[in-house]
C-alpha cells in the first residue's frame, strides 16, 4: 500500500520506477484515517501490495468537495479499477449518510448504479462515466452503538482501547467524539495501534479490514 | 479570439516518427503537454509543425525548408538524414498522416507519401478536397498548396496549377492565413543568435519591438540593462546587450538570459498562428521562467497567436495555470502516454489539476493511475 503524501515521499518512488502502476486508490478524510489503514495493513499483513495507493483530502469540508475530489480521479485516471472512499458517520445514520454522498455524486454529474450494500456501512457501486465504469467502494466510518455525539474513525480505536482495558466504558459519556476522548487520554493513535494485540484489532477495525479485503478482492 | 480568426481544435496523427496513430482534440489558446520521456509530446509539436508545410514550405524564421528542419531536428550531425527517419518504424510503405481540425469546423487531411525522386512535400489528397474545390485536371492524385502544385503519385509526375491555389484559398483563407506562419522554438534555435541577427533583427528594430525584449531583460535578467545594439565585432555583426559599463554579446549572456532574448524576439513577430514552444523552462530560474510564461501569455493575448508547449516542469505547470488564470487566457494541460505507438491524452482542466496535488499526485506521473 502506497501513501501519495507527504508529497516528497511518495515523488521519490514514482520517479525511481516506471512500471509501478496502481489500480486503486482509496482517499480518506484526513491523515490519521490513512495512517490507520496503513497500520491495519501492515500488522494484520492484508498484503495491499503497491498497486493501493492511499492518500487524504486533509479533512473534507463538505460531501461536494468529496464528490469534487471522486470526479477528478474518476476523469483524469486511466487505470484505476477502483476508487475506495472512507469518510466518517459524523452525526449522520449510514443510510442518510450514503444518500448525501450520492446526491453530491449526482451534482457533480457522476452517476453512481448497481449499488450493493455490503454490510450496514459498507457499501459498493458503479461509476459511470463516458467511455467506461469504475467500481467505488464507501466505507462509513464510526461505531454508532458508541454514545458519542459525533462518529469517526477513531471510534474503533476506542473500542480497541476498551477491550484492551487501556480506557474505561465509563469514560465515553464524558465525551462528544472518540478524538476528544482520546486526546483527553494522552493516547497516541499510532503507538497505540502498532503495540496493540492483532485479535483486538480484528475486533475493533472488523468493518474497516472488511472494506479493505473487499478492495484486494476487486484489484 | 474574434470572428477574424480561426484555432486548431485537434490534430490526428498517423505514421510519424515514434506515433503509430494519435488523436488529440480540445486545444485552447495555451496548450501544455506533460508526459513520460517518449510520451510523443516533441513529436506533437513537429507534426503540427510539419502539417503546416502544406501552406508555407519554408520556416518564416529561417527561410529553410520546414521538412528539412524537422529532420534535423534532433541532431547535430553534419551528414545528410534521410527523411525516411520521419516515418513511424522506418515503415515507409503508408504515408504520414495528418488531419487539422479548425474551431470553424472544418478540418484539412495532409499526406505525405515517401517519394525518393520527388521534392518533399505534404500533399493533400483530391479526394478529400473534391467537394469542395471543382476543376482539378483529371489524373492527379494530390495537391500542395504551398507550391500551387498537382501531383500524380502514381507516375511520380506533378504540374503547376496556380488557379488551383486561388480556388484552395478561397475555401480555406482562414487556415492559410493560420498556418503560414507557424514557428518552432527549441533549444537549437536559442543556440543560434545569428538567426536573430540575420533574419529577423530589421523587423524587431523597424517596430522598436526591441523595447520590449529589454523590458524582459530588465525585469528578470539583467537589471541594468539599456539597449540592444548591433556591432561590428571579430570580422563580423553581433547582437549586443548593452549594460552601463560594458556590452556583452548575445552567445555570451548567460543561457537563460539568451533564451529569453530569443524566444522573445521570435515571438513579437508573429501574428495570427502558431507557436510551438519546446521546454520553455530548460535553463530558467523561476522568476525568469514567470516572466517569459507571463509575455507568452501577454503576446499570445495581443498577436492572436495559440502557443503549444512541452514540459517537464511542475513550476511551468503551476505558474502558467496562475497566470493564464489572472490573464483570463484560455489554458489546457494534455498528459500523454504512448503505448506500442499509440499515443493517448487525458485533459487535465484547472480545477482537476488544483484536486489531484491536494490528493499527493503529481500530474506529471499521471500514468501511474
Amino acid at each position: 500500500m502506497r501513501q501519495l503524501k507527504p508529497y516528497e515521499e511518495s515523488f521519490t518512488v514514482m520517479a525511481r520506477d516506471l512500471t509501478k502502476k496502481f489500480d486503486c486508490i482509496i482517499l480518506c478524510e484526513g491523515k490519521s484515517d490513512a495512517e490507520i489503514l496503513k497500520i491495519l495493513n501492515r500488522r494484520l499483513n492484508l498484503q495491499l501490495g503497491d498497486n493501493v495507493a492511499v492518500t487524504h483530502a486533509e479533512g473534507i469540508k463538505n460531501l461536494l468537495e468529496l464528490a469534487k475530489y471522486i470526479s477528478a480521479l474518476a476523469r483524469i485516471s486511466r487505470r484505476l479499477k477502483l476508487i475506495g472512499i472512507l469518510i466518517d458517520l459524523d452525526n449522520e445514520t449510514p443510510s442518510n449518510r450514503f444518500q448525501r454522498i450520492k446526491n453530491s455524486l449526482n451534482a457533480v454529474e457522476l452517476d453512481l448504479v448497481n449499488v450493493n450494500i455490503l454490510s450496514s456501512q459498507l457499501y459498493n457501486g458503479l461509476l459511470k462515466l463516458d467511455d467506461r465504469s469504475l467500481d467505488i467502494k464507501i466505507a462509513l466510518a464510526g461505531l454508532m452503538d458508541l454514545p458519542f455525539q459525533k462518529h469517526m474513525i477513531e471510534d474503533y480505536v476506542v473500542k480497541a482501547a476498551i477491550i484492551n482495558g487501556t480506557i474505561s466504558k465509563s469514560l465515553l459519556s464524558k465525551h462528544s467524539d472518540a478524538k476528544t476522548l482520546l486526546s483527553a487520554q494522552s493516547i497516541s493513535i499510532n503507538e497505540f495501534l502498532t503495540k496493540v494485540g492483532i485479535d483486538v484489532l480484528k475486533k475493533s477495525f472488523a468493518h474497516l479490514i472488511t472494506m479493505l479485503e473487499e478492495t484486494k478482492r476487486v484489484i | 479570439m474574434d470572428d477574424k480568426t480561426v484555432r486548431l481544435s485537434g490534430i490526428s496523427i498517423k505514421n510519424f516518427r515514434g506515433i503509430k496513430e494519435a488523436n488529440i482534440q480540445g486545444f485552447s489558446d495555451i496548450n501544455v503537454f506533460i508526459g513520460r520521456n517518449g510520451a510523443g509530446k516533441s513529436t506533437l509539436l513537429e507534426a503540427i509543425y510539419l502539417a503546416s508545410a502544406f501552406v508555407n514550405e519554408k520556416d518564416p524564421l529561417t527561410s529553410e525548408l520546414r521538412i528539412n528542419v524537422i529532420t534535423k531536428r534532433r541532431t547535430d550531425r553534419e551528414a545528410r538524414v534521410d527523411k525516411a527517419i520521419l516515418w513511424y518504424s522506418l515503415n515507409t510503405q503508408y504515408p504520414i498522416q495528418l488531419v487539422l481540425f479548425f474551431t470553424d469546423g472544418k478540418k484539412i487531411d495532409l499526406e505525405c507519401p515517401y517519394q525518393q525522386t520527388l521534392p518533399d512535400r505534404i500533399w493533400i489528397d483530391i479526394d478529400k478536397i473534391y467537394e469542395k474545390i471543382r476543376d482539378i485536371p483529371s489524373g492527379y492524385t494530390h495537391f500542395n498548396y504551398s507550391s500551387a502544385q498537382l501531383l500524380n503519385i502514381n507516375t511520380n509526375t506533378y504540374i503547376n496549377v496556380p488557379r488551383l491555389r486561388n480556388a484552395f484559398f478561397r475555401v480555406f483563407k482562414k487556415e492559410i492565413e493560420f498556418l503560414n506562419n507557424v514557428i518552432i522554438i527549441d533549444e537549437k534555435i536559442l543556440r543560434h543568435p545569428e538567426v536573430l541577427e540575420q533574419k529577423i533583427w530589421l523587423k524587431i528594430l523597424a517596430k522598436r519591438l526591441d523595447k520590449k525584449i529589454i523590458e524582459i531583460m530588465r525585469k528578470s535578467y539583467e537589471k541594468d540593462a539599456e539597449d540592444l545594439s548591433y556591432v561590428p565585432m571579430s570580422g563580423t555583426y553581433c547582437l549586443v546587450l548593452k549594460l552601463p559599463h560594458t556590452v556583452v554579446r548575445v552567445d555570451d549572456l548567460g543561457d537563460g538570459a539568451r533564451n529569453a532574448v530569443l524566444l522573445t524576439a521570435y515571438l513579437l513577430l508573429v501574428k495570427n498562428t502558431i507557436v510551438l514552444i519546446e521546454d520553455p523552462e530548460i535553463h530558467q530560474h523561476p522568476g525568469g521562467l514567470f516572466s517569459i510564461l507571463e509575455f507568452i501569455s501577454e503576446v499570445a493575448k495581443s498577436n492572436d497567436l495559440q502557443v503549444f508547449m512541452t514540459t517537464h516542469s511542475l513550476e511551468l505547470i503551476r505558474l502558467i495555470k496562475k497566470i493564464a488564470e489572472e490573464k483570463k487566457i484560455g489554458l489546457r494541460i494534455f498528459f500523454l502516454e504512448r503505448e506500442n505507438g499509440i499515443v493517448h491524452a487525458r485533459i487535465i482542466e484547472s480545477v482537476d489539476l488544483d484536486i489531484i496535488q491536494d490528493l499527493g499526485i503529481d500530474p506529471r506521473f499521471l500514468d501511474l493511475f
